[in-house]
């Protein structure tokens, strides 16, 4: 062949049955498949297992080495202190979670705190104390699930006016702060501690002192308060839903 | 005499067939028709309101300690003495309405002998405009009635939106309505789709009363539509029958609840219906002399 004429293309294909001779020698020391892949590989179909390979390697590979690599040069000080430092700031505005996240995460942690049933049978002219555990601005929600009046003594009626619908026949209140008329309706009563003022936690906060405890208080109506018997019996269930998140207040 | 009855007042009230013009209470045994073509029994005890002082009693009034695990259920009444008429009287008791988380609580409006031991009942079930059934469109109350014995000794069934409890000296909510004086069957036919049960009823027309007690179970809406059907005159003739005495109608605590005693003024008492359920309340009918 004289210089300056075109290789011929024998050479090229020569070269490539080569190549492919020393992969299959290669893969036959792998165990199991070896023969397999050296067998593939002398007749050239093996381009699947490479692209495969580079898949794999820019995937998985890189992704996973490439921070571990630049933590492991960070932490040995591979950087000058400013250039790390930089560096660093870099990354955690980076990886920062944007405001609009954050505020969704605050929404989800709106979930209970705890959930406290107050259920009883008992005689309707009685005021009656509970004390929950709250902090000032806490949220909650209380839910007048179940109210009527009950006598059990034929001797003891239950006072006439509080036959119309929608009869009050308690109040529930945080201290002396009313929350809600407990009335016999068709639909369960809710109020959200949201609704309180700055004032009314303001005055709360002061009956709490240094605790976590607030009192609720359940007071019938004059006309049961006034009841000379026992015989009426309040028949109640209140859901009390207390929240992790503290609240503004209007 | 409507077909498909036996009368058996003679027997029960222990008076002559021809002396019915002074008996006060009449006891008749119907049948009805189900849609799904079984017959049912029915006893119909009816009486003038102007008769009879008709009473709501409240089982925690007749209970003792001993009883107070099992309540009382209408048998367990019947057999425990508590509830006997007057030498030479007589004396029909039948379930009451509904009770609540216990047996012996009731569920709704109970006024006794002038006393009121429960509030009304006004939880109400949702309503949807898209049912084609018009009482199902709108809100409804679970307990939609209240059959209130008057002060005045009139018997009233009434609307839980209408009653003016402090005219009544007895009352009890129960419910459906079956129907009002339009006499149109309040009940919707897909009522047919759920499982019938043993009924008790009570049903009124211009100061007739009747107390009706299946000895089967019997959908609601077949119910309605057979005691709001009139037969014998042939003005409302249906494949159902009818009782034709009725213009307003609720019904009472159903299933192993329903149940009646009749302490006739002599001869043996006669019970129908389960009457196995412990009662919140019964009523219970008494002659006036």
């Amino acid at each position: 062949m004289n210089p300056g004429e075109a290789q011929p293309a024998i050479d090229l294909e020569e070269a490539r049955k080569r190549n492919a001779e020393l992969i299959a020698v290669a893969l036959e020391s792998v165990p199991i498949f070896g023969r397999l892949l050296a067998a593939l590989a002398r007749q050239r179909r093996l381009s699947w297992l490479y692209w495969l390979l580079v898949l794999f390697v820019f995937g998985f590979v890189f992704p996973i080495t490439y921070p571990l690599l630049a933590a492991f040069y960070l932490n040995h000080g591979v950087l000058p202190a400013n250039v790390h430092d930089a560096y660093a700031e870099q990354v955690i505005e980076g990886f920062e979670v944007p405001p609009y996240v954050l505020q969704a995460s605050r929404a989800s942690n709106k979930v209970l705190d705890y959930f406290q049933v107050i259920e009883f049978i008992d005689a309707a002219r009685e005021t009656r104390e509970y004390s929950i555990s709250l902090v000032p601005m806490q949220r909650a929600k209380f839910v007048v699930e179940r109210a009527t009046l009950r006598s059990d003594d034929p001797r003891c009626s239950i006072p006439p006016q509080l036959l119309k619908k929608n009869a009050e026949l308690m109040q529930l209140s945080l201290f002396d702060r009313k929350l809600l008329s407990i009335e016999n309706t068709d639909r369960p009563s809710v109020y959200d501690l949201t609704e309180m003022s700055v004032q009314d936690w303001s005055d709360a906060k002061a009956r709490m002192g240094d605790t976590d405890r607030a009192t609720l208080r359940l007071t019938p109506v004059e006309a049961l308060g006034a009841l000379d018997c026992d015989g009426v019996k309040v028949d109640l269930r209140i859901s009390v839903e207390v929240f992790k998140d503290l609240v503004g207040s209007k | 005499m409507r077909p498909f009855t036996v009368l058996l007042v003679a027997a029960l009230i222990g008076a002559p067939t021809s002396s019915l013009a002074r008996d006060v209470i009449v006891r008749t045994v119907e049948e009805l028709q189900t849609s799904e073509g079984d017959a049912v029994g029915i006893v119909a005890y009816t009486f003038k309101a102007s008769d009879v002082r008709l009473h709501v009693v409240a089982a925690v009034t007749l209970r003792t300690q001993s009883d107070f695990r099992s309540g009382l259920s209408v048998r367990d009444l019947e057999a425990s003495g508590k509830m006997i008429p007057a030498p030479g009287k007589w004396l029909l008791v039948s379930n009451g309405g509904f009770s609540g988380l216990r047996s012996d609580r009731p569920v709704g409006l109970l006024i006794a002998d002038g006393k009121i031991l429960s509030l009304p009942d006004y939880s109400s079930v949702r309503g949807d405009p898209s049912n084609e059934c018009p009482a199902r469109q709108k809100d409804w109350y679970r307990f939609s009635g209240v059959l209130c014995a008057t002060k005045n000794a009139d018997i009233r069934i009434v609307d839980l939106d209408q009653v003016a409890p402090e005219s009544c000296q007895d009352a009890l909510q129960a419910g459906p309505l079956l129907f009002d004086a339009t006499e149109k069957n309040a009940i919707c036919p897909s009522e047919i789709g759920k499982a019938p049960y043993e009924r008790t009823v009570v049903c009124t027309a211009d100061g007739t009363v009747s107390v009706l007690v299946t000895s089967g179970p019997v959908h609601l809406y077949d119910l309605a539509a057979w005691l709001v059907a009139r037969h014998g005159d042939g003005a409302k003739p249906t494949a159902l029958g009818g009782f034709g005495a009725c213009t307003h109608a609720i019904n009472l605590s159903g299933a192993t609840s329903s149940g009646s005693f009749l302490h006739p003024r002599s001869g043996p008492t006669v019970l129908d219906g389960p009457g196995k359920f412990p009662q919140a309340s019964f009523l219970v009918v008494r002659p006036v002399k």
